[in-house]
């Protein structure tokens, strides 16, 4: 079985700060694999430990993937494919970019998150299954069987949950509760360094990237909370607290 | 004049996704499971398969030849929305929370960073979005209501095993005064008796944070609050041993006051909090709720 599994770095958006005077966020933070990333790499990692085969972590972004890639080599992918010219990439050029190199190999499953917990725009796995003429199994919420030809899963939509089966090839969206990701050990971590990556530019790939669209601003919105810390023993919290919730509710 | 095609498989999202484009001038078409409001109007036997859907909108949009192609921004929207613009190369931006036309291009706003951000975005049409169809606020137009019947075309990309419908609670947190909400500070299912016993002395609902629905199934998915569940406004939130992060507190900006337990000083929950009670929920809620 050869499994690729399409992860995006994204900001440790705890870190990211916003500018009080101009509400624009502060973007100097360090960058990790995304969590529904992880999800979908636990799920491919549990085929492969089944059925054998191949895990291959494919990304498009900064040239931060460098390193950011180690953190799904060290949970378990054999190998990585990496593009790094793509820092401001949207749907549309990420999915030209990654179907690009999923076509250079023949995989039997690609799997992604159902969306990243930064953009939560949710297209990549409908525009990667359209671009290769490959059927897609959406929102899964768990794998129930998976052979060399078929796989059936649950998809955990808005108002129902449904059993669905496809052949192989096939495109994968997990949710963020179809597993507890695994946290890779010590000496995961160092083996990871040693697995290969091939770094590839948009321009060997032949893509130009197109850019859909323009963005006119990106503002936080105003949080003026007063954030009046109250502390101290169980009983005189409580009596404060019954005071404010009178004077507020 | 420009025109619209809508695709939306609840006729309530449908309604106040073709009211919000007649109000922008556009001529609306559109593919729907029941009568809904539309100049033109197709409608087809319920299918949920998103090949289907996809290739009934292709048909239709081939016929009309829209300049905006708009879906309701669900789990089924969403993921026919992209497979659509991309077989017509098309740009599209998913969970719009607002529109404006000038000329011909678009401009749009959604969550960015997680919802840390909101970004405004402009793109040229023909174009395609999903739409949160519960942030539009519906108005009265006139249209045509020009109805046919149209038949799906069959696709068996995937095939559908069994179909159950998810068990649904009516809940009213998005009119709630008071919510309060609850987060995995809470160590075990039984101890939400706790805050129902405030939540009764409060008058109040129920809320909670995504891993209480979704991971532990504790309470149904209605109450979840987030960038993925609910967005409330009510006068007071009390939120309960939850963390705070951006995904979920994008849904509770809105709230007028915000109270928060929490027993770590720092959680990013502080910020946006009007008063942090710095303790253990287990010691303070009984408290309180002999207080009040
Ligand atoms: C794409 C995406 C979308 C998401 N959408 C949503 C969404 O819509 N809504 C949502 O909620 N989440 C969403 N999440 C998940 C979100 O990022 C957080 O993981 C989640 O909100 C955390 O839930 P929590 O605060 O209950 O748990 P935790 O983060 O584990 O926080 C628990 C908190 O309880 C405190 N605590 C522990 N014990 C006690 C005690 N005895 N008394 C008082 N306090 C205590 C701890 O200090 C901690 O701060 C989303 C994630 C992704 C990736």
């Amino acid at each position: 079985m050869k499994i690729a599994v399409c992860v995006k770095e994204v900001y440790n958006l705890e870190q990211v700060k916003i500018i009080k005077e101009t509400r624009e966020p502060i973007l100097d933070v360090p960058k990790k694999l995304d969590d529904l990333s992880r999800n979908a790499l636990e799920e491919a990692i549990k085929i492969r430990e089944k059925l054998g085969g191949e895990v291959v972590a494919i990304s498009a972004g900064s040239p931060d993937l460098k390193k950011t890639i180690k953190e799904a080599l060290a949970m378990g992918a054999d190998r990585a494919v990496i593009v790094t010219d793509c820092s401001n990439s949207t749907p549309e050029s990420t999915a030209l970019i990654l179907s690009k190199i999923l076509e250079k190999d023949s995989y039997d499953l690609i799997i992604m998150g159902d969306a990243s917990s930064d953009d939560y725009s949710g297209q990549m796995a409908s525009r990667i299954a359209e671009i290769l003429g490959l059927p897609q199994i959406t929102f899964v919420s768990e794998i129930k069987e998976v052979s060399e030809e078929k796989i059936t899963c649950v998809r955990d939509m808005d108002d129902y949950l449904e059993v669905v089966e496809a052949d192989l090839p096939c495109v994968l969206s997990v949710t963020n509760e179809i597993n507890e990701p695994r946290i890779p050990a010590l000496k995961d971590i160092l083996k990871a360094s040693k697995k290969p990556v091939e770094t590839l530019s948009a321009n060997d790939l032949g893509v130009e990237i197109p850019q859909p669209y323009e963005i006119i601003e990106n503002l936080a919105p105003e949080i003026d909370r007063r954030q009046e810390v109250i502390e101290g023993d169980a009983g005189d919290v409580a009596r404060k607290l019954a005071e404010i919730i009178r004077r507020e509710a | 004049m420009m025109k619209a095609l809508v695709f939306a498989e609840k006729a309530d999202h449908f309604n106040r996704i073709s009211s919000k484009l007649k109000e922008m001038g556009f001529e609306v078409h559109g593919l729907s499971f029941a009568e809904a409001n539309a100049d033109h109007l197709y409608i087809s036997e319920p299918n949920y398969d998103y090949a289907s859907i996809t290739a009934a909108m292709e048909k239709i949009s081939d016929d009309v030849g829209p300049d905006l192609v708009v879906f309701s921004s669900t789990k089924l929207g969403k993921e026919v929305s992209a497979r659509f613009a991309q077989r017509k190369n098309l740009p599209c931006i998913t969970e719009c929370l607002n529109l404006e036309v000038e000329g011909s291009s678009i401009t749009v706003s959604r969550y960015s960073l997680g919802g840390k951000t909101i970004a405004k975005l402009r793109t040229s049409l023909p174009g395609v979005i999903a739409v949160v169809a519960d942030a539009i606020e519906p108005s009265e137009q006139s249209f045509q209501m020009n109805i046919q019947d149209f038949e799906i075309p069959v696709s068996n990309q995937i095939r559908t095993v069994s179909r159950e419908e998810k068990k649904r609670e009516a809940v009213g947190l998005r009119e709630a005064d008071v919510i309060i909400c609850i987060g995995r500070g809470l160590r075990k299912k039984e101890d939400i008796e706790l805050v129902k016993e405030l939540a009764e002395k409060l008058n109040a609902e129920i809320g909670c944070t995504r891993p209480l629905s979704h991971d532990y199934k504790w309470l149904p998915e209605e109450r979840m609050i987030g960038l993925s569940g609910e967005k409330v406004s009510p006068k007071l939130l009390i939120s309960i041993g939850v963390s705070g992060q951006i995904q979920h507190a994008v849904g509770i900006m809105n709230s007028k006051t915000v109270i928060a337990i929490n027993t770590d000083e720092n959680a990013p929950m502080r910020e946006h909090s009007d008063y942090y009670v710095v303790g253990d929920l287990y010691e303070i809620i009984p408290e309180l709720i002999r207080n009040l």
